[in-house]
């Protein structure tokens, strides 16, 4: 235990003043100091950057063709028949000539049109078996060479549900293969990604090493303002 | 007898003489007041940022807790937000208390095989939830991890390509997981968090006082803080609201998904599933058995993000098998002999040349077989 000395308090004691002299006087100046900076730290916030709506639509990823099977021919909607009735359909060489030519057959060794339109309806496909079925039934024409995606389809481990997620809810719709492939050519097709995340929790603002200082009220004073105003960002300096 | 005095009152004679005001006192106590004084100005001036709109309201400064108030206040708070938000946005929302529902517990599953790292769910996210669009808040974070790993400290989620997939890489997406032994609810010290009957862990952003502990307590990284004052264009609002979900936050309040609650207790699907362009995401009720989630958790391989620190996730990952489309290698090397002495003739009609032999060898080896023998 220190016992207290009466002799070194005394000497100390004009010291212990004189601090608390000074601290009184940093209190005053520190008020100052608050009182005279701007009203609040601005800290600049980049602008609400929107993804695009249009690229947010819920739906099928395209369209499927339906029953009965039409085509837009020269702006009107013809069914199939209405033309492969009239004209030969198919030529030894392999292309179509007039029509059908957006189409991108790219389905693996399956590349005859034949192994899934009927030959005498192109209104119906057809299966393995020589029995045709609808447009509206394609799952079961799938299912003969893609048995295991067809059972997860039926269970609902594959594919994507609209809707409601309340099994057999009257608006829950479980999309079938071509609302998502594009039966010539079933491969996702790769697609640009959307933003990326700006993980400035304070939005946007300038990087610290070339800041004005905001941020750290030292730097106020050591580097002389108006110098550099419009600093880059850090997501400019990344572009 | 000497006088024996417990207490010194005022009337007192024997005490210390009062000091005199002497020039030097004075100027020592004044010099301490205007240092005392100014100290405390310096403490209080950050009230001065305060700005009077944002100042709660004495109802508001006096609301109970979610959990406290009766349904008449509910609806007086519901009220007061409501007219705070057609103040703010113009817009009348339609802003309501959803209860959860009976028999349902709300379970997710995400098909890594199938997710290409679109970021389509990050932005429905956004539209749906009246996040903060500056400072950005997402509430998921699309991982780009290097294929044959799990570690998600190799994983990147600023990736930036112009086309995804990558080859090299899959993706995987992460959000709240709605743990059934959250860590979050167990650390908030206000219990402004926790756990509701289906699953789903709410916040109560009146009730937030913003200490952070349950971010760090997560170890998905799944909340979100308001450190500046949100900010959300007018026209991107979305009015469809309910209180423990997507009613616009306030700065210093923690937020995080909801599994899309004010969706999903009316019995629709999250945002992030319905816009998800492969179908890599699947919500449903796990207590049913036909459900898409149960038949995943019953057929698929599914595992749970740091199984090991014992959250017990409601949010599961899954795999697909490779899809054999039943091509065995050996047919399929005939078929391809068979594609090549044929060329390509896409239009050929049966009659021509006969059936397609190449594609009957694919996926009919035995056909082939037989006709071979």
């Amino acid at each position: 235990m220190v016992i207290f000395d009466q002799k070194s308090s005394q000497r100390s004691q004009p010291a212990a003043r004189f601090a608390g002299w000074v601290l009184c006087a940093g209190f005053v100046v520190l008020a100052g100091v608050l009182f005279a900076s701007p009203r609040s730290v601005e800290i600049p916030i980049a602008p609400a950057s929107a993804v695009d709506r249009s690229l947010l639509v819920v739906g099928p990823r395209r369209e499927a063709m339906k029953d009965p099977p039409r085509l837009m021919v020269e702006g009107v909607p013809e069914n199939c028949n209405a033309c492969h009735q009239i004209f030969k359909s198919s030529h030894a060489g392999g292309e179509a000539i007039n029509y059908h030519q957006e189409l991108k057959l790219s389905h693996g060794l399956n590349n005859r049109c034949v192994n899934c339109h009927d030959a005498q309806d192109r209104e119906r496909l057809t299966l393995r078996d020589g029995t045709t079925v609808s447009f509206g039934e394609s799952p079961r024409l799938c299912s003969q060479c893609h048995g295991t995606v067809y059972r997860d389809w039926e269970k609902g481990t594959h594919g994507k549900t609209l809707g409601s997620w309340v099994t057999d809810a009257q608006s829950q719709r479980r999309l079938v293969c071509n609302e998502c492939h594009d039966p010539h050519s079933p491969k996702y097709e790769a697609m640009k990604p959307l933003p990326g995340p700006n993980t400035l929790r304070m939005g946007e603002q300038a990087l610290p090493h070339v800041s004005e200082g905001k941020r750290s009220p030292l730097q106020r004073w050591l580097k002389p303002h108006g110098e550099g105003a419009k600093t880059p960002t850090q997501h400019e300096e990344a572009r | 007898m000497k006088e024996v005095r417990i207490w010194d009152g005022p009337s007192a004679r024997s005490g210390p003489p009062e000091p005199e005001l002497t020039r030097r006192s004075f100027l020592r106590t004044g010099a301490a007041a205007v240092g005392g004084m100014a100290a405390l100005a310096a403490a209080l001036s950050p009230l001065r940022e305060l700005a009077l709109d944002q100042a709660p309201s004495m109802d508001q400064f006096l609301q109970k807790h979610y959990k406290e108030m009766t349904a008449a206040e509910m609806e007086a708070a519901l009220d007061r937000i409501r007219k705070k938000v057609e103040e703010r946005y113009d817009v009348r929302p339609h802003l309501r208390d959803i209860k959860p529902m009976e028999g349902v517990e709300f379970v997710y599953a995400l098909n890594l095989s199938r997710c290409i790292g679109c970021r389509k769910c990050v932005h429905a996210c956004v539209a749906e939830n009246n996040q903060s669009r500056s400072p950005e808040i997402q509430y998921i974070r699309v991982i780009e991890m290097p294929r044959g790993t799990l570690d998600v400290e190799k994983g990147d989620h600023h990736y930036d390509r112009p086309t995804v997939p990558d080859a090299a890489h899959f993706y995987m997406p992460v959000q709240c997981h709605q743990c059934a032994n959250p860590p979050c609810v167990k650390v908030c010290p206000v219990e402004a968090t926790w756990q509701e009957p289906d699953g789903v862990t709410v916040i109560d952003y009146d009730w937030c006082i913003g200490c952070r502990y349950c971010e760090a307590a997560c170890p998905y990284w799944a909340r979100r803080f308001n450190f500046a004052q949100p900010k959300l264009p007018k026209e991107q609002l979305n009015p469809n609201m309910s209180y423990l979900s997507n009613r616009p936050r306030e700065k210093g309040v923690m937020e995080k998904c909801h599994f899309c609650l004010h969706r999903t207790r009316e019995g629709r699907m999250p945002a992030c599933v319905e816009i998800c362009p492969t179908g890599a995401r699947k919500f449903g009720n796990v207590l049913d058995p036909k459900s898409e989630v149960s038949q995943i958790l019953k057929t698929k391989r599914v595992f749970v993000l740091k199984e090991e620190v014992g959250t017990l996730p409601r949010f599961f990952y899954y795999f697909d098998e490779r899809y054999p489309n039943s091509i065995d290698p050996e047919a399929l090397a005939i078929a391809q002999k068979l594609r090549e002495e044929e060329g390509d003739r896409y239009g050929q009609l049966p009659g021509a040349a006969g059936p397609d032999r190449a594609m009957i060898a694919a996926t009919q080896p035995q056909w082939w077989d037989g006709r071979q023998a």
